[in-house]
């Protein structure tokens, strides 16, 4: 397997990209090549004002990174809060108003007349012990003090 | 991209599960339902949207058993739980031993909550625990229930 190694390219064509540049007809891997070449460390210092204008355009795109995720982070939140909003939506209304089923025996029971007769008889014990209190002040309604 | 999709989707369902918590989570008596309800010998009873006696009742939930020792300990264990929370507890206790319990809980949004309890040895369905939530007076509803025979 040949590696290709990426090779930046010499002053004196980084100085014809430059010309290039400023007439506004430098390609997109021209201008790559040129931040590579402009990225170098210990370049004479007349390329400094290219390298200022390439740093920009490069804190630039940096930039819009950062815009970039937090609309990405923005839509997120949104996507939650629309599901979550037509979640609660559709359980309010989807929710049915009346139920009625049994278990007996662990055998279900979803007949509405049967189910209500056992609700029925399950209170009526309930009821049935619980005038226990109301018999016992019945008890003194009767005494003549 | 997808997997992040669907983190945000698994995120949102959460979410929307977390709004669905009724009146009755949070109270210890959910429990014995969840445990007892559909086992041989009981009979468990869900109504929602019914009129007893005129008074619209949003939820009856009811558990009736015959004389079994420990379903009526784990009923009293999650009653005494709920009932450090309750409005009003009567409690009426015979030889001894707690017959029947009623607790008027705090309402929760709308809803008046109740729960009552009975353990009476001589009948078939010895041990009874039915839970109320209705949008209706708390103190109506008691009225009924203890007028009615």
């Amino acid at each position: 397997m040949r590696l290709k190694l990426k090779k930046t390219i010499t002053a004196q064509e980084a100085d014809a990209l430059i010309n290039k540049y400023y007439d506004g007809t430098t390609t997109n891997t021209e201008e790559e090549r040129l931040r590579r070449f402009l990225r170098q460390e210990g370049l004479p210092s007349k390329y400094r004002a290219e390298q200022a204008i390439f740093g920009y355009f490069e804190q630039q795109a940096a930039g819009k990174g950062r815009a970039v995720r937090l609309v990405t982070v923005c839509r997120a939140a949104a996507m939650v809060a629309v599901v979550t909003l037509a979640g609660a939506a559709l359980y309010k209304f989807a929710k049915p108003d009346y139920k009625a089923v049994a278990y007996v025996d662990g055998r279900q029971i979803t007949d509405k007349k049967t189910v209500k007769t056992l609700a029925e008889n399950t209170l009526d014990n309930v009821l049935a012990a619980d005038n226990t209190i109301e018999e016992q002040l019945g008890q003194f309604a009767e005494i003549q003090f | 991209m997808k997997k992040k999709r669907k983190i945000i989707l698994t995120i949102a369902l959460i979410c929307s599960a977390t709004i669905f918590c009724n009146a009755q989570n949070g109270l210890a008596i959910r429990d014995v339902f969840v445990r007892y309800g559909r086992q041989r010998g009981v009979t468990m009873v869900e109504i929602s949207g019914e009129s007893f006696g005129g008074y619209k009742l949003s939820l009856f939930k009811s558990l009736s058993v015959g004389n079994n020792s420990s379903i009526s300990d784990f009923i009293r264990q999650c009653i005494d739980k709920d009932r450090r929370n309750a409005r009003k507890v009567k409690e009426v206790v015979v030889d001894g031993v707690v017959r029947s319990i009623l607790l008027d809980l705090p309402r929760q949004g709308k809803m008046s909550r109740l729960i009552l309890y009975n353990d009476d040895s001589h009948s078939k369905n010895a041990i009874t625990l039915i839970y109320i939530e209705t949008e209706e007076n708390g103190d109506d509803i008691l009225k009924f229930i203890l007028k009615e025979k």
